[in-house]
């Protein structure tokens, strides 16, 4: 068994099975927050702040951004205020991560957070990931480079394999986590390859996000407060080609029907407007992909108004949700839906449904929506224009937690 | 269900590149906007489309009248007629993986179709039947109830020629000793040879270069450059070569799909693609969707009268062309002229699943 070829640290091509068989000895696991992993953290945020990639792609800035001090700092804090008194917080050991293929900078979050809480990290760095995955695991390598980091350097593999299932079940078997992202299909057939029995999966699939605007709040914006408006569901719907999970493929209008479609008719245009000053510019492939999926809708989804704002908006309004796959192609398409009340909603959440983004509600009617939607689905309901802001909660876990193990520790009275 | 305009047969026994645009598209508007409410009225789903996009039905210029894109015929059946009145289907070849189109005629609209080629042809070949040869296998036209593109194609154009003799055998090999039996029975002859773009390359040119005479032959070809342009042979070479190599100086592309049969756009001697007095080409900026001047390139958008069974009138495709001219008489052909640039390239959205960013709090 051959094949995997280990990009950070830069020790070349190796055999899977003599990469885990003595790392857990190697390299031993340290305390959630310690300060070399942090320190490696900052570290890395300052480089990826000052390298070329950042400059040109608004997601690794981002990612940058989170790679500071106090933010980080605040995530201990929280993490272990959070901590039960009669609970030791400790890391669960290897945690093995398999990415997804085309969201570049996801595998530096799942990475990092196990790593903050005191993992050893197997990362199998997407294949098609690009130029953007390359610059991220480069500046990694420079970094980690630095003799002060060589405790994290020992506990972290970056490694790159083809479609090989005995890799996969090699690095699975020495695994305490396992953290698939992907498609439906992939994560289905990664999760059949076995795990240790006490081992656990965290597992993010496809999901589906929406938009809850209410009608009258939009309805009171001047047309400077919709432009804030329309950049912050921009960033939101565009930065990936509206192709993220969480990004809104579906804006649920909140308020009297006409008030909605008069609040649609001003919002949709402003999105438009606000994507041309973005420098978001749907490639015609994804237009013409447009076209098609909005005709469809029309004969299998009960859409019954097309509306276009420009190329880069398209807004299909649903005349009920009966029929709606809660299928887009991307690009900029969006359904849209009025509910008198939010109530009305909770009978349309599926499990699917994972990132509400929200505007002009406070935290009652919030929690109640949460609340009324038990079970069924909902993992985050965050501002309009955080949908992509990947946190320690996200796809319903918590994910420091997800990546601790709890030693409960009871004294003699 | 109202009965189908009957003007797209009218327009099948007029000249067929004579026409100048002024003229053709006062012809053309009223047909398409009968086609238009036609199809509204006969296939409910179309009719929903239309209103949905808040289409108007009575355009007032050919350019404004609405389009369905190409593309929905591989999601969608749609249909003018009671279902016991479909008498063929066509189905596109299309890419490994993709669902082809499903395009479903009834008898007058295919009939119509094989004038429609008949006229188009006859104009380039003249009326009498002349040897052929089919640059493909046997195989290919043999179920003729559901017809590939490839087989439609053929079999559209068997009644143009005589002695049909294929290049190919069943197992896709080229029979050459049919070949050079077919060259010396029509010595001196004129010739039809027809097929597809690159297996004329591939399994004619290819195999024969040197070796064959068909210097009385018309040669008509279509299916797209793609595959030749990934082994850089143009246009220009692909000519050259025909010419060098077999003696084939009249060599002539058409451009044509499934969702429109019959109403083909035919290279003329300048180079040119020519719409046919019943159909046309209307060239789209792709920002704005508004009809290009001549000489700006854009996406290709095809008009066709002869369409009743089925809403694919006007189809937007996802090709990128350019209109060189217009009434531009050099070659006796009147109307547009215009090229293909070959499809829209396809970009891939970046792909699902959970993002990250973090706008930290």
């Amino acid at each position: 068994m051959t094949g995997v070829q280990v990009v950070v640290p830069d020790l070349g091509p190796v055999d899977a099975r003599s990469l885990v068989a003595t790392w857990a000895d190697d390299a031993p696991t340290v305390r959630p927050f310690a300060e070399d992993t942090l320190a490696f953290a900052v570290a890395y945020g300052r480089a990826l702040t000052a390298s070329d990639v950042a400059r040109q792609h608004p997601e690794v800035r981002a990612l940058a951004f989170w790679l500071r001090e106090a933010p980080l700092r605040e995530l201990q804090r929280a993490f272990e205020a959070g901590q039960p008194a009669e609970v030791v917080p400790s890391p669960r050991g290897t945690v093995f991560h398999i990415p997804p293929g085309n969201v570049d900078t996801v595998f530096v979050y799942s990475w990092l957070l196990a790593a903050l809480v005191g993992n050893r990290n197997l990362v199998r760095l997407p294949s098609g990931g690009g130029d953007v995955v390359e610059a991220l695991a480069a500046v990694a390598g420079e970094v980690l480079a630095e003799a002060r980091f060589a405790g994290v350097r020992a506990r972290t593999r970056l490694v790159r394999y083809g479609h090989d299932a005995e890799i996969t079940a090699s690095f699975s078997a020495a695994a305490d986590v396992r953290v698939l992202w992907g498609g439906d299909a992939s994560v289905l057939a990664l999760r059949a390859v076995p795990l240790p029995p006490h081992a656990t999966e965290l597992t993010f699939p496809d999901r589906f996000a929406f938009a809850l605007l209410d009608v009258a709040a939009v309805a009171a914006l001047d047309e400077a407060g919709l432009d804030r408006l329309a950049d912050r569901f921009v960033t939101d719907a565009f930065w990936f080609d509206q192709v993220a999970c969480s990004s809104p493929r579906l804006v649920v209008w909140h308020g009297a029907a006409e008030a909605a479609t008069a609040a649609s008719a001003r919002f949709f245009p402003a999105v438009a407007r606000a994507a041309e000053r973005s420098g978001y510019h749907a490639p015609l492939s994804a237009v013409l992909g447009k076209f098609v999926h909005a005709a469809a809708a029309v004969i299998e989804e009960d859409v019954e108004r097309v509306r276009l704002s420009g190329n880069d908006v398209f807004a299909l309004t649903l005349a009920d949700a009966d029929r709606f796959r809660r299928e887009a192609p991307g690009g900029g398409l969006f359904y849209e839906l009025t509910v008198a009340d939010v109530a009305e909603l909770a009978g349309f959440i599926r499990r699917r449904d994972q990132t509400v983004t929200h505007f002009g509600f406070d935290a009652t009617s919030l929690r109640a929506l949460a609340e009324a939607s038990n079970g069924r689905g909902i993992d985050r309901l965050v501002p309009v224009g955080q949908a992509l802001a990947l946190q320690r909660f996200w796809d319903g876990y918590d994910l420091l937690a997800g990546f601790t193990r709890l030693t409960h520790v009871v004294p003699e009275r | 269900m109202t009965a189908p305009p009957t003007a797209p047969d009218e327009l099948l026994t007029g000249s067929v590149y004579g026409v100048p645009q002024a003229a053709r598209e006062a012809t053309l508007l009223p047909v398409l906007n009968a086609l238009t409410a036609h199809h509204a009225a006969a296939c409910p789903p179309y009719g929903r489309i239309l209103d949905a996009f808040g289409a108007a039905p009575d355009a007032a210029r050919l350019a404004d009248v609405p389009w369905l894109p190409v593309s929905l015929f591989k999601r969608e059946r749609l249909v003018s007629v009671p279902d016991d009145e479909v008498f063929k289907t066509l189905t596109s070849s299309g890419t490994t993986g993709q669902t082809p189109s499903r395009i479903l005629l009834d008898r007058a609209t295919a009939s119509r179709q094989t004038r429609a080629l008949a006229a188009i042809m006859t104009s380039l070949l003249g009326p009498k039947r002349r040897p052929m040869l089919i640059v493909d296998g046997p195989g290919v036209v043999r179920d003729p109830k559901e017809f590939s593109a490839r087989g439609a194609g053929i079999v559209g154009m068997l009644s143009f020629g005589r002695d049909h003799t294929y290049v190919l055998d069943d197992a896709g090999v080229p029979d050459e000793a049919a070949v050079f039996d077919f060259a010396r029975r029509h010595e001196g002859e004129p010739l039809l040879v027809f097929g597809f773009t690159f297996l004329v390359w591939q399994q004619l040119l290819e195999v024969f270069e040197g070796r064959l005479d068909l210097s009385q032959a018309v040669l008509v070809h279509s299916g797209g450059w793609k595959a030749l342009l990934d082994r850089s042979v143009d246009d220009a070479t692909f000519k050259r070569r025909l010419q060098e190599g077999l003696g084939i100086g009249s060599v002539h592309n058409f451009y044509g799909m499934v969702e429109q049969v019959g109403s083909v756009f035919l290279e003329g001697p300048d180079g040119l693609l020519h719409p046919p007095a019943f159909a046309d080409v209307i060239v789209r900026d792709p920002d704005t969707w508004r009809e290009q001047p001549v000489g700006e390139p854009g996406v290709i958008q095809v008009v066709s009268a002869l369409p009743t069974s089925y809403p694919g009138h006007s189809l937007l495709t996802e090709d990128l062309g350019t209109v060189v001219s217009i009434d531009d008489p050099a070659d006796g052909h009147l109307g547009k002229a215009f090229v293909v640039h070959g499809r829209v390239p396809r970009v891939e959205l970046r792909g699902c699943s959970d993002v990250t960013a973090v706008v930290d709090r």
